[in-house]
């Protein structure tokens, strides 16, 4: 395979891939450095595209024997094309980034092998020694709860190999609007090399402590000499499509609220808060007596206060796992708070040194940037900051991968190289007997990525990572859909457009057993929660979402957000936004609905009538054989469901789809307006309505 | 999906005149120290040990089967104590669940047999008012001392975050506690 | 030995092995079934549940059982082979069983904390100043060795530097406020007796 890349120079910023292997197997990977999309696609938010790479070593590959990433980058306007290796020798995705679905590895790397990552290549093994990483977007937002903060600068290590990296803190022009969410390009320079790999799953944190994402999976491909994609599948449970920016830092544990500039300067950790290293539980301060009665004593001396010990010490001590300092032989404090000692990087020098050369780069970048007036269009992407690195600036513009100035690359740092000499395993490796209790597992050492600790006692506490509180936005016009309150305690919003709060509830209330090709009850119950009266038709599933204010929501996810149609908030320059691509609906109804011929009227939301027993129902006429029951705002209609005689053997609940109508009073556009407006909804809706049950 | 109605034994239960719904069958011991503010259910075998120390709910709280209402504990340099334990309002505690927390906010959710250890706060309210949102899923471990943040979704053994819950939390939860107090109904005979 | 009690509980046959120490607190509301010890200074919540099915139980001092905790010498499986002796289990002093934990522990120690929803077999003895965390459970034939703290979903173990101290405050303070809330089940044994270690 070494062959296929040795005409890929370093600057062609594409590269091809794929030698066919005569017996069976594409060896070889197919990615790809990315052409810079066309101007015209540049612009367009409808360029997106999907590509599957398939990869396959030949039998020397000893570590890698299988692999399949999917990455999806959606395709609308068909102006991408689909290749896979198999078919098309040359896959030329034009797209840089996108998010993996899924990834396969069959013979299975495990971090905890990984002394050094293992790079096969042609048939020798390599570990490589650096790993850069290039961030193309900022991510801002949390996943699995924790706070994933990004200061420009970070570094990533894995198991020994290091991800060091520049973080551009917005995504470019063309970009913001090809890229989903989060994603991550890791590009592998100096690495001679065709294929490195390797999958995580939980969490990579940073060694200076900046950085902490989270994620399902993080994969690295990479071939010689070129930038290579990693790609993150990074899925934030958020409404269908919203910018996120952060609003303010707290911590968790002891609610301090801190402005964003103080958070950056402690690395979006708490200063004063410990997460246990055992179990990353939140460590509590906790007192004694000094140690030379306590070691013998330890918390029992608490009772035995009264004798006059002169020194009160203080050590901390995690009460799910009976951790503490003192286990770590981190010596007591005399104050309560704070003093203890910080762990050092051992590597803190050459991240310093990458550092400052990537701020050099930011700069120069920025100046060109400046020069070239591109102006993004969404201004209040901070272009201002520095946002993107020489490399992708370059693949942007289709430069060559070369710096063109000489003075930054004198600045460059040493680049760390790649080595076939390691250390001789120490004999008493096979003979010494493992205490498991002692070992720090996979999860204690991703805490400590810069030491990796082997044994539990030299782990230390870490800083409590902060969490945010975030406003979020609307793609489209830029109006703020939710705001909170910038108090971490308080659950109040200032401004707050939840769906919840606009379109109608829907509700199951029972369903008839199903069984193919049969009709079965299904009761509905309907909630209008607006301060108007609405009527609500439903309507076929195919019928077309015409109106502007199309949403689509699952049963699970009623709470999407409104986008207000109206261009008009003046842009402002804020913290980088996240921005996350609609969700594909991938839901296919497999049942038909016998659609009521007439619609449902419900009156307004009214608070008082919870205390009200009079019970009127408005004298609607209403439909018998459409509305079962009413009360208030609320109403239980009846409808048919037939699922399909196709999914009998089918383990899938049955699904059944319609488009929910409803008259909708947008009060919020009525200050730019005069009065309100009124425009029709159509919500798709799809509704798990339950299993088949067998033919009876 | 609409709550299905829950229909009681009429005997069983105690209604009182501000709407609480007590079943006979609980354990309250120190009755004279616990606070039921209206609209609460306490569901058969349901253990609220106002004993040890003060135990407050507020409005449209829900205590499921089983579930164990018992104030934490705390030793200090002299002597230990009990804290008194306050629920916010619209709070459900699932079956089996063991609330040992200081501190339970309002609209929280804590799921079938999970397990909240000695000085918890879920949500810190001190300084806020009654408004703390979070969800607490079945089976996870809260451990002690842990406080656990509006507007998130705890589960596993320790629990940590899991997620982030949407925005109008607060408007599900009465939604979810009110339906609830409404579809609990009297068997009829 | 013999059944004085004055309580009005059912099963009194039972009633007969039920030995209670001087000191003892014993809430009325609890579930106390079989040949059963209990020695002084150890607390027994309401709804607390100690099944002597196999054998007798005896219960050292100084032990808080809470509400729901579960202490049972159950019955050997069918097939097992016929014991030789009759299986005692005992439990050592200063234990505590938080709520809802399951204890089958043919022999537990001294201060160990049974943490709520810990499940505990009958083939494991626990030694002392051990924690078995929460809704932690053990089921393996083994001998948990001391001051081991098994904690989290995975029943990870760890060796505590702290021992686990005995809670003689929460002792003190139940003795001093139960009284004031429940009925006890009386002592009817007039001296300490010897049988707990």
């Amino acid at each position: 395979m070494a062959q296929t890349f040795a005409g890929t120079q370093k600057h062609v910023p594409e590269c091809e891939i794929s030698r066919k292997n005569s017996d069976e197997t594409d060896v070889l990977l197919s990615l790809v450095e990315t052409a810079s999309p066309r101007k015209e696609e540049r612009s367009s938010d409808a360029y997106r595209r999907r590509f599957v790479v398939k990869v396959e070593t030949d039998t020397q590959g000893s570590i890698l024997d299988h692999l399949d990433v999917h990455s999806n980058v959606r395709s609308r306007g068909n102006r991408g094309e689909i290749m896979t290796s198999k078919d098309h020798p040359l896959v030329r995705p034009r797209v840089s980034v996108s998010r993996i679905d899924d990834f396969v590895v069959s013979s299975g790397i495990t971090l905890s092998k990984l002394g050094a990552i293992t790079i096969v290549s042609d048939g020798r093994t390599v570990p490589i020694r650096e790993i850069w990483v290039e961030l193309e977007s900022i991510m801002t937002s949390g996943w699995r709860g924790r706070t994933v903060g990004i200061s420009s600068e970070f570094s990533l290590i894995v198991s020994g190999i290091m991800l060091r990296s520049v973080v551009s803190s917005a995504a470019s022009v063309d970009s913001c609007s090809l890229l989903s969410l989060p994603s991550i390009i890791v590009s592998v320079t100096e690495v001679i090399s065709s294929v490195v790999m390797f999958s995580l799953s939980g969490r990579l944190v940073d060694s200076s402590g900046t950085f902490n994402v989270v994620m399902s999976s993080m994969k690295v491909v990479c071939s010689s000499r070129v930038a290579m994609v990693v790609i993150c599948s990074f899925v934030v449970n958020l409404s269908s499509s919203s910018f996120l920016t952060v609003d303010s830092h707290y911590c968790p544990n002891c609610m301090e609220n801190l402005p964003s500039s103080e958070v950056r300067l402690k690395k979006n950790k708490c200063s004063n808060c410990f997460d246990c290293p055992c179990c990353f539980q939140t460590l509590s301060t906790r007192a004694g007596l000094a140690p030379v009665r306590a070691s013998a004593l330890t918390e029992g001396e608490e009772n035995k206060d009264v004798k006059a010990t002169p020194k009160k010490v203080y050590y901390l001590f995690c009460s799910l796992c009976r951790w503490s300092s003192r286990d770590a032989g981190i010596p007591d404090q005399s104050v309560a708070t704070g003093g203890w000692p910080e762990q050092e990087n051992p590597h803190v020098t050459r991240i310093n040194a990458l550092i400052d050369y990537h701020k050099v780069l930011a700069s120069i970048e920025k100046q060109q940037c400046e020069r070239k007036k591109i102006h993004p269009k969404r201004s209040f992407m901070p272009a201002t900051m520095y946002s993107f690195t020489s490399a992708l600036v370059r693949k942007r513009i289709g430069r060559p991968m070369k710096p063109p100035m000489q003075s930054q690359s004198s600045a460059q740092p040493v680049p760390s190289v790649a080595s076939e000499d390691v250390d001789e395993l120490s004999s008493d490796i096979f003979t010494e007997t493992v205490d498991i209790t002692k070992i720090t597992t996979l999860e204690q050492r991703l805490q400590h990525p810069e030491v990796q600790a082997e044994k539990i006692n030299e782990l230390r506490p870490q800083h409590r990572q902060f969490l945010v509180k975030r406003s979020q936005r609307c793609r489209v016009c830029e109006h703020n859909v939710s705001k909170s309150d910038l108090c971490p305690q308080s659950t109040k919003f200032k401004i707050l457009l939840a769906a919840f709060y606009h379109i109608p509830e829907v509700k199951i209330v029972t369903c008839e057993p199903l069984r193919p090709g049969k009709s079965s009850e299904l009761l509905l119950k309907f909630c209008n929660p607006t301060q108007h009266q609405t009527q609500i038709t439903i309507l076929p599933l195919d019928t077309s979402l015409s109106t502007s204010l199309t949403e689509e929501k699952d049963i699970k996810q009623e709470d999407t957000q409104l986008s207000e149609s109206s261009n008009l908030l003046p842009s402002t320059v804020r913290q980088a936004p996240v921005t996350e691509d609609p969700k594909v609906i991938k839901v296919v109804s497999n049942a038909d609905l016998m659609l009521p011929h007439s619609s449902l009227i419900l009156p307004p939301r009214d608070d008082a009538a919870e205390y009200d027993d009079t019970n009127d129902n408005h004298n609607f006429q209403d439909d018998p054989k459409l509305v079962v029951w009413r009360k208030g705002n609320k109403a239980v209609i009846r409808l048919h469901v037939i699922p399909h005689d196709t999914n009998k053997d089918n383990e899938d609940p049955v699904i059944v789809g319609f488009v929910m109508q409803h008259g909708y009073v947008n009060t919020i556009a009525a200050l730019e307006h005069k009065s309100p407006q009124k425009v029709d909804v159509k919500v798709k809706l799809y509704l798990t309505v339950g299993q088949l049950v067998g033919e009876t | 999906m609409e709550p299905q109605d829950i229909y009681y034994n009429k005997a069983e239960y105690v209604e009182t005149a501000s709407g609480n719904k007590v079943s006979r069958l609980t354990v309250l011991c120190g009755s004279q120290n616990i606070v039921l503010h209206g609209k609460v259910i306490v569901q058969s075998d349901a253990i609220i040990r106002g004993d040890l120390a003060n135990v407050r709910t507020g409005r449209y709280c829900i205590i499921s089967k089983n579930a164990v209402i018992r104030p934490p504990f705390k030793k200090f340099s002299r002597g230990v104590a009990f804290f008194p334990l306050t629920m916010g309002n619209h709070v459900f505690v699932g079956e089996r669940a063991v609330v040992n927390a200081a501190l339970v906010g309002s609209y929280v959710y804590i799921g079938k047999n999970a397990i909240i250890v000695r000085i918890t706060f879920i949500c810190q309210i001190e300084r806020s008012v009654l408004k703390d949102c979070c969800y607490i899923e079945d089976g996870a471990v809260v451990p002690p001392e842990t406080i656990v943040p509006s507007f998130t979704r705890f589960a596993g053994s320790p629990a940590t975050c899991v997620e982030e819950l949407p925005e109008c939390t607060l408007d599900l939860m009465v939604d979810f506690t009110k339906n609830y107090y409404e579809h609990f109904l009297p068997a009829r005979v | 030995m013999d059944g004085k009690m004055s309580s009005n509980n059912s099963s009194t046959y039972r009633r007969a092995n039920l030995k209670i120490a001087p000191g003892a607190v014993v809430c009325e509301e609890s579930i106390l079934k079989g040949d059963i010890s209990i020695g002084a200074k150890t607390i027994i919540h309401p709804r607390a549940c100690i099944l002597a099915e196999a054998g007798p139980i005896i219960i050292g001092e100084g032990n808080i059982i809470e509400e729901m905790a579960t202490i049972t010498n159950r019955q050997l499986p069918s097939d097992a082979p016929e014991p030789v002796t009759v299986p005692v289990q005992i439990i050592g002093n200063y234990n505590v069983f938080e709520t809802d934990c399951v204890c089958e522990s043919y022999k537990v120690g001294d201060n160990n904390i049974l943490e709520a929803k810990a499940q505990v077999s009958r083939e494991i003895e626990l030694t002392n100043g051990c924690v078995i965390g929460a809704a932690c459970s053990l089921t393996e034939q083994e001998t948990i060795p001391e001051n081991t703290i098994v904690y989290g979903s995975q029943c990870q173990r760890r060796e505590m530097n702290d021992k686990p101290y005995p809670q003689i405050g929460q002792l003190d303070f139940l003795l001093k406020v139960l009284p004031n809330y429940h009925h006890f089940r009386k002592s009817n044994v007039k001296s300490k007796p010897g049988g707990p270690l």
